[in-house]
């Protein structure tokens, strides 16, 4: 296989089948085409077969035989690294605010002296 | 355009009405989206980020409000680091609390752009039938949270070059990457330019400790470097192209201008610790020595710098009517604003060489009465400048960053780069030089042949913006 460009690493990470077929085979470990056809309405064998090639030359996948069977399984890939990084700066500042808010409630609520009223409240 | 979606969501105690008047608080962790500050949420208005990247540290970052439906949702385009949309649902549970629902997209230039910047990623190539042009700028670190509308004028310059048949006869493509304010991260992201199949030439909008490092990589290549701000450098080989102010054009006449305002005759030199605050510095010393004046103290600390109060604190104890303020990016916003609240403003003028529109954007009223000489300001009168105001409105609309000098003298460039090869018939370096030498872009600045700035605006910041006071023209001229 020949070393992935960017522009096919980000091609292949563009369409949004493409990227629910990752999405997929990141859940199951390992699929053949048809396990993972069967689990698409409206996209026929053929189609899966060639999002398949673009994934795989792309190095986003990589491709087991065994028999009549090719099974798909994800790689570790910089275009990976660069959606993860997106996503977790996005989820974390999520997460830091929540802490915050937690801390700020349990702060007022141990000042108030209703710490326990308020806890029953958050776990509701 | 493809472009790459990513959906984050929280579920929070406070109902949306409480989470929605901590957007934009500026209380670093309850005031979300990333730590934000904003000042209103009418679209097209400002909102500095803090990202939580990188361990205990903060990257700046500015976004800009696209629409607000107060306690529902706010949308907003992400500037730098990085450019995207993302829309932000406050979404009320039956239980109470709120979910609070981002959902960010960004486009596969950008992505790409980012993953090179990031090193993850080897970066796009132009097609076959495109010029690639590099645009090096900074998009993050201090200088970054004015890098969006740099972006932009080079981008609306290259589709009006193609819109208007391109270069001989190809489309120009632009090439961004990051130099992150860092002269080490600017070596790596200008290989990566300079590595891009048949580059045409790197437009460079950065700071000097950058150009230090990537010049001889230009150089080497056999590139074309078109550097744009004000610099101090000089050019030592014909491949590196200067187009920006000199320290020495923008302070010869300003200085004793800003001198008979006061009436006073003490000035203090201040800045970021590197090698162009050092020659403003130079340059500032020799002007005030020469109409006889005197300089009370200096004061220089290094770049992104979180406290100023020592510097402040010796231009007060020393005792001065002027401060020379040679600071960058975000250090410069951070300084100028806590000049503006230690009540200093009142008693002392200051010149700052790079205050320009988009510093006065982030600084707002402890801005007003700096002074500053530049190329060209927002408010210069005249045909050509109206005229591009308007193409980088009808662009990129209301949303859009506010042009700065910095930014406009990037369009300059690419479009004198432009002039330059379609004059001569070609792209090569050669040809490049030959057109420069014998052809004139008539632009929103007042230039000659090739670029050469003719004459400088000198400005005043103002609540509204940079009023444009006079016009100098540069000390080759005087």
């Amino acid at each position: 296989m020949t070393d992935p460009t960017s522009d096919a690493t980000f091609s292949a990470l563009a369409d949004q089948t493409r990227r629910a077929i990752l999405g997929l085979i990141g859940e199951h470990g390992e699929l053949t085409v048809g396990e993972i056809a069967s689990r698409f309405d409206g996209v026929g064998r053929t189609a899966v077969s060639s999002h398949l090639r673009i994934l795989r030359l792309a190095g986003l996948i990589t491709e087991r035989r065994d028999g009549r069977y090719r099974h798909y399984s994800l790689t570790s890939t910089p275009a990976d690294t660069v959606v993860a990084f997106l996503a977790s700066v996005y989820q974390n500042s999520l997460e830091q605010l929540a802490d915050a808010m937690n801390e700020a409630v349990a702060g007022a609520g141990a000042g108030s002296g209703d710490a326990g009223q308020r806890d029953d409240g958050l776990s509701a | 355009m493809a472009e790459l979606v990513l959906s984050s969501e929280v579920r929070l105690a406070a109902d949306p009405s409480e989470l929605f008047a901590l957007f934009g608080s500026g209380d670093p962790s309850l005031g979300w989206l990333f730590g934000s500050e904003a000042e209103a949420l009418a679209p097209g208005a400002l909102v500095r980020l803090a990202l939580p990247i990188g361990e205990g540290s903060r990257v700046h970052g500015t976004a800009r409000v696209m629409s607000c439906t107060p306690v529902r949702r706010i949308d907003l385009v992400h500037e730098s680091p990085w450019f995207g949309h993302v829309a932000c649902h406050l979404d009320p549970l039956r239980s109470g609390g709120t979910r609070l629902r981002i959902r960010v997209s960004i486009d596969d230039r950008e992505f790409t752009r980012l993953g090179a910047d990031l090193g993850l990623l080897c970066g796009a190539d132009a097609e076959g039938w495109e010029i690639p042009l590099g645009l090096l700028t900074s998009l993050s670190g201090s200088a970054g949270i004015l890098g969006r509308s740099t972006v932009n004028c080079a981008q609306l310059a290259v589709e009006e070059i193609n819109a208007d048949g391109g270069v001989a006869d190809r489309d120009v493509r632009l090439m961004v990457a990051d130099d992150a304010t860092d002269p080490g991260t600017g070596v790596v992201a200008m290989r990566r330019l300079c590595a891009v199949s048949g580059i045409a030439a790197v437009v460079r909008m950065h700071s000097s400790a950058t150009y230090s490092a990537t010049s001889p990589i230009a150089v080497a290549q056999g590139i074309p470097y078109l550097y744009t701000p004000t610099s101090e450098a000089v050019p030592t080989h014909p491949l590196l192209i200067h187009f920006g102010e000199r320290p020495l054009d923008q302070l010869h006449r300003a200085l004793p201008l800003l001198a008979e305002v006061t009436g006073g005759s003490r000035w203090f030199l201040a800045g970021n610790d590197y090698s162009w605050p050092r020659a403003v510095g130079t340059a500032a010393r020799a002007v005030i020595e020469r109409m006889g004046g005197t300089v009370s103290g200096e004061g220089y600390v290094p770049l992104g710098t979180e406290d100023f109060t020592p510097v402040i604190s010796a231009i007060g104890e020393h005792g001065t009517d002027h401060v020379v303020s040679s600071f960058v990016g975000q250090d410069h916003v951070r300084f100028e604003s806590e000049f503006s609240s230690s009540g200093l403003r009142s008693t002392t003028r200051t010149f700052a060489p790079l205050m320009d529109d988009a510093v006065v954007e982030h600084l707002g009223d402890s801005a007003a009465g700096i002074w500053n000489a530049l190329g060209y300001f927002v408010g210069m009168d005249s045909a050509e400048n109206r005229e591009f105001l308007r193409r980088y409105a009808d662009r990129f609309g209301e949303c859009a960053p506010p042009v700065s000098a910095a930014a406009e003298g990037v369009y300059e460039a690419v479009h004198t780069w432009a002039t330059a090869c379609r004059s001569s018939g070609g792209t090569d370096p050669a040809s490049l030089l030959s057109g420069l030498r014998t052809s004139t872009y008539r632009g929103p600045r007042r230039c000659g042949r090739g670029g050469s700035l003719e004459s400088l605006l000198l400005g005043e910041a103002t609540p509204a913006g940079v009023r444009v006071i006079d016009e100098l023209p540069v000390a080759a001229l005087a």
